[in-house]
């Protein structure tokens, strides 16, 4: 049981490093992370029932709802940034955001 | 004691920010908001003289799930640095900033960025880290966007945004993992764990380090996850690019230094991909930063290679490396952040980051030109000034080790960034200036106060430094200790 | 002992306050320089008590508690430190005084001043530090502003320049040219210090002494004596000894107050201190390791000393320009040091030979002093370089002229003016090594000292008026006396002279009763007997000085004194002389030699290395980018037009620029890529701990 879920979230690290470099989407980067902030709860909620099989173990439950509300913030931010970088570069496609370089 | 001042400062700041407005009164919020800062100070001696008392002072923090805020010597020695700087980029940003809108969320989030920035250092546990850690790097991704409707620090921002977030999530796996070996959050605990040596092959266990070294090293600007920091570092305001340069990617360096006190069975290969990363940091930031032609991104790439020295330092893993390398946090933090400033004032005054525009302007900017100065002799390694002697005792460190070979490429190092930072100083002080900076003027009497406070400590460090070695010997002995660290906190 | 301290901290503060009060007005600035460095010498007029006493204080303070390796800074107050203090502070002060006037309306006189006062700071920490590091900061800090002060009238004016046509050097060219032969020593003494703390663990003077076991561990592997003739080349450079000496003739083109303070009467005797401190420290180490170990390398400081005298006096002979005759004469005083000093190391009566170095030092840094202050008078007044252009100055400038005479008799040694006594002394010791060569190679130079001294003096104030000087008075220009301000240093200087002299053996007397405090130990004295000759060596060296200045006088009196003979017209009529005199106007081809060495053939290799280096880095590119070829065109062109000079450095230069230029293609700006460069390290280093744990 545990193997599956973190076998699982192995695989969405995967999947969201492979969303980082392929997409060039904004809010597809945004969606990359948030998989890989999903990942890490995943993880913690699984760990959490391998130490203490048949409980809720407080500690590691309460840090993944930390980590789901301190993602929903950044994800809140990274909204707005991609609103703002609609208005000055008219487009989302994050390799037009290729002026800061060298 | 010093979080909740600093907590008090970002709950209030707002509220006195929108009476002052209201009532017509000009740079309340922001003398309120240093007041704050240096209102910290007063907790942070008593913090000081505590530890020097008892070792390891361990606050829990009231219904938040056993968390706990553990301040040793390493803790108190990386807060110094932020205090500092924060105070003063906090007096720096009141005629800095005066003509921006959004003044209030700017104040606050800079509380909200030193107060994450202590937290993060003084954590006992892993939840309080994260904690810490998202409310540091949450404030820090909106004030390096503030100026929202220029391109620069909206594209930066974004980068630096998407690269942070990634990297604090795989941090988290990397934590989610060791919580599954070792059963418990607690920093000690984790400790204690980890002392059994059959965990040191666990497949698992090598996941989680790689995942934290490079969650961690991405907000440290290892290469090559520093990508995110030329970029990040000159679009945002220049309080906020000496608070980022100068303390904020040193929280990524405290990370990997509490990490590498916790794994004690795996010293020997936490230093080996630490000092292979340290010497590309070195060279990618040092050879990028010779033809720059932007100030502050020449600026930002330096503070890449200086943090491969520290990277160096504590890959290295005695007393003398580690001390050697808190000494270099703090000293880069004084001369980085300072410079930051300067070229913010020269920013400020003449409306360009351009070296080639900038050129001579320290002749008509006599106080900020001499303060540049400083701090580029300072970070050039001039004996007499602060950077020589952290440098001389991270090579030091390393030829006690007998590691000729990594002791030359650093001096190397030392030797190519002499290069820039002299030509620098050369374009700035000596060459006549352009015509068209004939009108420029002196920096307003806050900015030079914020500055001189760092420049100051430049010359107080490199004149007197046996204080400051001694501590921060006191600090490495301490950071190395993990016996002791384990007893003080999880008794017996 | 805060007086030490303060001694040389007081002028570098004020060498930074300068710029400041600079901004408070000229005046301000310029006595505030004066009073700063008066301030030194009087806490250095506090330490003599201590001289006088024979105490030796050592103080420090840890400076950077580097583990293993522990920086300190500290002072060294004993009579050797405490005399060459005073020297350098008094003598500072006069020169300061004599600047304000000489300097008057000069541009950038806050660069003189700080330079000046920094200049003092850096000569006072030189002497009174305790350890080899901390003197080494202030023997750079001496040779920073002498390369500053040397080309202070950086601009090349044509007035400016040093030498005759063709042989001829602009200021700038002259200060480049003081620092790199005197940095070719140092680096040789850089390496010794760092053997020698390789060995002993310490920079620390009184540590060395007293710890012994480096100097033996050293002798048994046989390094001893090459490290410390290392050593020496540090010396050899600073004091312009041969065969680095060729500096010192063209450092005169700076001030005659920074040719006076820096090029005689201080900064070059940094190098005679340091060899007087080795002698010290081989004095205390002799009861260990036998005074035949430093044997070689006494008597190599010996025949340097000699030698140089010899050679720069036969130079002095055919000057033709006032400064330049005195610039010989400087290198030639301070063969005579480093003569005495190596004779003490040869004969093993440490006291005897420090004594009669210390004292030459102190008597030709007073006399020097007075001499180049006074030769900036008449420059002054004549607006010329050459002596054959000046003449008959004596009726115009009689305080000038008598106070030269004095000095000038004082450095040919004639009594009983100080000089007489000092160099008899050194005449002594130089006698007891019992080397003949040696001391009939001082004596003669003895003679030849006496004959330019008189040359300068009847040629620039006995002669007829000259050509230039009755121009200068038909173009309304009134020949005169100068200013108080200024003859007040000189004339004072040229007195002390005279009274020291009248009682010079109750100041060797002085001299060699507190420096014999420093080498306490009774076991060395004699332990050499004098190789007997036959007589005693006071009158020995009494009969040799004696007869110097007749022989020396004589011919310098029939030509140029009493003008019987034309000295130029026999010279002409002499192949012999005529080739002679060639000879040493080049001098001794010394020069030329290191011209075409040091500077004609670099050149020329670099230019070979360079078209190798290029052209063969070039080839390997070519085939890969397409755009080199390009660039090829453009270096080459670039190669062509710019000197040779910029080249060796382009190679290299370029490649370091290509790398710098192409690192800066990593920062893609694309997120994207910006990811994927975190997911390769992630995986790479996952790799690395999987090998390097064995799982894989």
């Amino acid at each position: 049981m545990y193997e599956a879920i973190l076998v699982c979230s192995v695989a969405l690290i995967a999947v969201a490093l492979y969303g980082f470099y392929s997409k060039r989407h904004m809010i597809k980067m945004v969606i990359s992370v948030e998989i890989l902030v999903n990942a890490a709860n995943l993880l913690l909620i699984a760990f959490g029932a391998y130490r203490a099989p048949g409980y809720v173990e407080l500690l590691p439950q309460s840090l993944a709802i930390l980590s789901i509300s301190s993602a929903g913030g950044v994800t809140a931010v990274a909204l707005a940034l991609i609103l703002a970088v609609y208005k000055v570069y008219g487009t989302v496609d994050v390799r037009k955001l290729r002026r800061l370089r060298g | 004691m010093v979080i909740w001042t600093l907590a008090f400062g970002c709950c209030t700041i707002p509220i006195v920010g929108w009476v002052s407005d209201r009532l017509g009164l000009r740079y309340v919020r922001e003398w309120y908001s240093s007041l704050v800062i240096a209102l910290a100070f007063i907790p942070y001696i008593l913090l000081i003289r505590l530890v020097a008392r008892v070792g390891v002072v361990v606050y829990p923090i009231p219904s938040l799930f056993h968390s706990i805020l553990t301040v040793d010597m390493v803790s108190v020695f990386f807060i110094l640095p932020i205090l500092i700087v924060g105070f003063a980029s906090s007096i720096y940003s009141t005629s800095y900033m005066s003509h921006d809108t959004g003044l209030n969320s700017y104040y606050t989030l800079l509380s909200a960025m030193i107060l994450g920035m202590i937290g993060v250092v003084s954590a006992g546990d892993f939840f309080t880290f994260f904690l810490f850690w998202e409310v540091m790097s949450i404030s820090s991704y909106a004030l390096v966007a503030f100026r929202k409707d220029r391109w620069e620090p909206v594209e930066a921002g974004f980068k630096y945004l998407v690269m942070s977030s990634a990297g604090s999530a795989l941090m988290l796996s990397g934590i989610a993992i060791v919580y599954g070996i070792a059963g418990t959050l607690n920093f000690a605990g984790i400790a204690l764990a980890m002392r059994t040596p059959v965990l040191a092959s666990d497949p698992w266990l090598i996941l989680a380090i790689s995942l934290i070294i490079v969650g961690l090293g991405i907000k440290a600007a290892i290469a090559p996850m520093h990508t995110w920091l030329p970029d990040a570092h000159p679009a945002a305001p220049s309080p906020i690019s000496s608070l980022l340069s100068g303390v904020m990617i040193k929280t990524g360096v405290y990370g990997l230094l509490r990490f590498y006190i916790l794994f004690q069975t795996l010293h020997a290969y936490w230093s080996l991909i630490l000092s292979i990363l340290a010497f590309l940091t070195m060279f990618i930031g040092n050879l990028t930063a010779m033809f720059q032609t932007d100030i502050k991104r020449l600026l930002a790439y330096s503070s890449i290679a200086q943090i491969g020295y520290i990277t160096f330092a504590l890959s290295i893993g005695t007393i003398q490396s580690i001390s050697a390398a808190l000494l270099h946090v703090f000293n880069h933090a004084m001369m980085k952040g300072l410079l930051f400033m300067a070229a913010g004032a020269f920013y400020h005054a003449t409306g360009s980051r351009d070296i080639s525009v900038l050129e001579g302007v320290g002749r008509r900017m006599k106080l900020t030109g001499v303060i540049l100065s400083i701090g580029l002799l300072a970070i050039a390694g001039m004996p007499g000034l602060n950077g020589f002697v952290s440098e001389l005792l991270i090579v030091s460190a390393a030829i006690q080790q007998e590691l000729y070979l990594q002791a030359a490429l650093t001096i190397i190092n030392f030797v190519i960034s002499v290069a820039y930072y002299l030509r620098l100083l050369q374009r700035i002080m000596l060459k006549e200036p352009r015509s068209d900076l004939s009108r420029v003027e002196e920096a307003p009497a806050t900015m030079i106060a914020g500055m001189v406070i760092l420049a100051s400590l430049c010359v107080f460090v490199g004149v007197y430094p046996s204080m400051f070695i001694s501590i921060s010997e006191l600090a490495g002995r301490v950071a190395l200790d993990i016996g002791s660290y384990i007893t003080s906190i999880l008794g017996g | 002992m805060m007086e030490a301290w303060l001694c040389w901290l007081t002028p570098i503060c004020g060498a930074l306050l300068t710029p400041i009060l600079a901004r408070l007005g000229h005046k301000v600035r310029d006595y505030g320089a004066v009073v700063f460095s008066l301030l030194a010498a009087l806490f250095a007029s506090r330490l003599i008590p201590i001289a006088v006493e024979g105490k030796i204080i050592w103080e420090r303070y840890g400076w950077m508690p580097i583990p293993g390796a522990p920086v300190y800074v500290g002072v060294l107050v004993d009579p050797l430190s405490v005399i060459m203090a005073n020297v350098v502070s008094w003598i500072s002060f006069l020169i300061m005084l004599y600047s304000l006037e000489y300097m008057h309306g000069e541009p950038g006189l806050t660069r003189y001043w700080f330079l000046m006062n920094f200049f003092i700071g850096n000569m006072l920490l030189l002497v009174l530090s305790d350890n080899l590091l901390q003197m080494f900061f202030g023997w750079e800090g001496v040779g920073l502003c002498s390369y500053g002060l040397i080309g202070f009238w950086y601009r090349d004016d044509r007035k400016y320049w040093v030498g005759t046509p063709p042989d001829e050097y602009p200021p700038s060219h002259s200060g480049m040219k003081a620092f790199i032969t005197t940095r070719m020593g140092d680096v040789g003494m850089l390496v010794a210090m760092l053997a020698i703390y390789s060995y002993s663990g310490t920079f620390s003077i009184p540590e060395l002494q007293s710890n012994t076991m480096w100097a033996s561990t050293l002798m048994e592997s046989g390094l001893l004596t090459p490290i410390l003739l290392l050593m020496l080349l540090g010396p050899i450079g600073k004091s312009a000894q041969f065969p680095l000496h060729e500096w010192l003739p063209e450092a005169m083109a700076g001030p005659t107050s920074v040719s006076a303070l820096i090029h005689a009467a201080t900064m070059v005797k940094a190098g005679v201190y340091l060899v007087a401190r080795i002698a010290i420290i081989a004095a205390s180490l002799t009861h260990i390791i036998g005074f035949e170990s430093f044997h070689t390398f006494f008597i190599v400081v010996a025949w340097i000393g000699g030698f140089t005298a010899f050679l720069a006096a036969t130079q002095a002979m055919v000057a033709r320009e006032l400064k330049k005759v005195l610039a010989y004469s400087t290198i030639s005083q301070i063969g005579y040091m480093m003569l005495a000093l190596g004779a003490a190391g040869i004969t093993a009566n440490f006291v005897e030979g420090l004594t009669a170095g210390i004292f030459h030092l102190v008597s030709h840094a007073v006399f020097k002093a007075s001499l180049f202050l006074a030769s900036g008078a008449v420059l002054h007044v004549c607006e010329t370089k050459y002596m054959d252009e000046m003449g008959g100055l004596r009726k115009y400038m009689p305080v000038t002229f008598t106070s030269m005479l004095i000095a000038a008799l004082s450095l040919s040694g004639v009594p009983p003016l100080l000089g007489f006594w000092s160099k008899e002394a050194v005449l002594k010791v130089c006698f007891e090594t019992g080397d003949v060569a040696l001391f009939v190679l001082s004596a003669a130079t003895a003679a030849i000292t006496f004959f330019y001294s008189l040359r300068m003096i009847s040629i620039t104030f006995l002669y007829p008026k000259s050509k230039h000087l009755e121009e200068l008075e038909a173009e309304g220009l009134h020949i005169h006396e100068v200013s108080p301000i200024m003859w007040i240093p000189y004339c004072l200087l040229a007195f002390s002279t005279l009274i020291l002299g009248v009682l010079g053996r109750l100041v060797e007397e002085f001299f060699h009763e507190s420096l014999s405090h420093i080498i306490a130990a009774g076991h060395l004295e004699a332990v050499v007997e004098s190789h007997g000759v036959g007589f005693d060596p006071s009158i020995a060296s009494l009969l040799a000085s004696v007869s110097a200045l007749v022989i020396g006088g004589l011919p310098g009196y029939w030509f140029y004194v009493a003008r019987r003979g034309d000295p130029y017209s026999i010279v002409e009529g002499s192949v012999i002389l005529k080739a002679v005199w060639r000879f040493l106007w080049n001098r001794w081809y010394i020069n030329r030699l290191y011209y075409i060495l040091f500077v004609n053939i670099p050149i020329s290799l670099a230019k070979i290395m360079n078209r190798w280096i290029e052209v063969g880095f070039f080839n390997g590119l070519q085939y890969g980018v397409s755009l080199i070829t390009l660039r090829l065109a453009i270096l080459v062109d670039r190669f062509m037009e710019v000197g040779f000079f910029n080249n060796l450095q382009y190679g290299v230069a370029e490649l370091i620029a290509r790398i710098c230029r192409s690192s800066r293609y990593l920062q893609t700006g694309s997120l994207n890529i910006n990811m994927y460069q975190v997911s390769i390290i992630l995986i790479i280093i996952l790799l690395i701990l999987l090998v390097s744990m064995g799982v894989l």
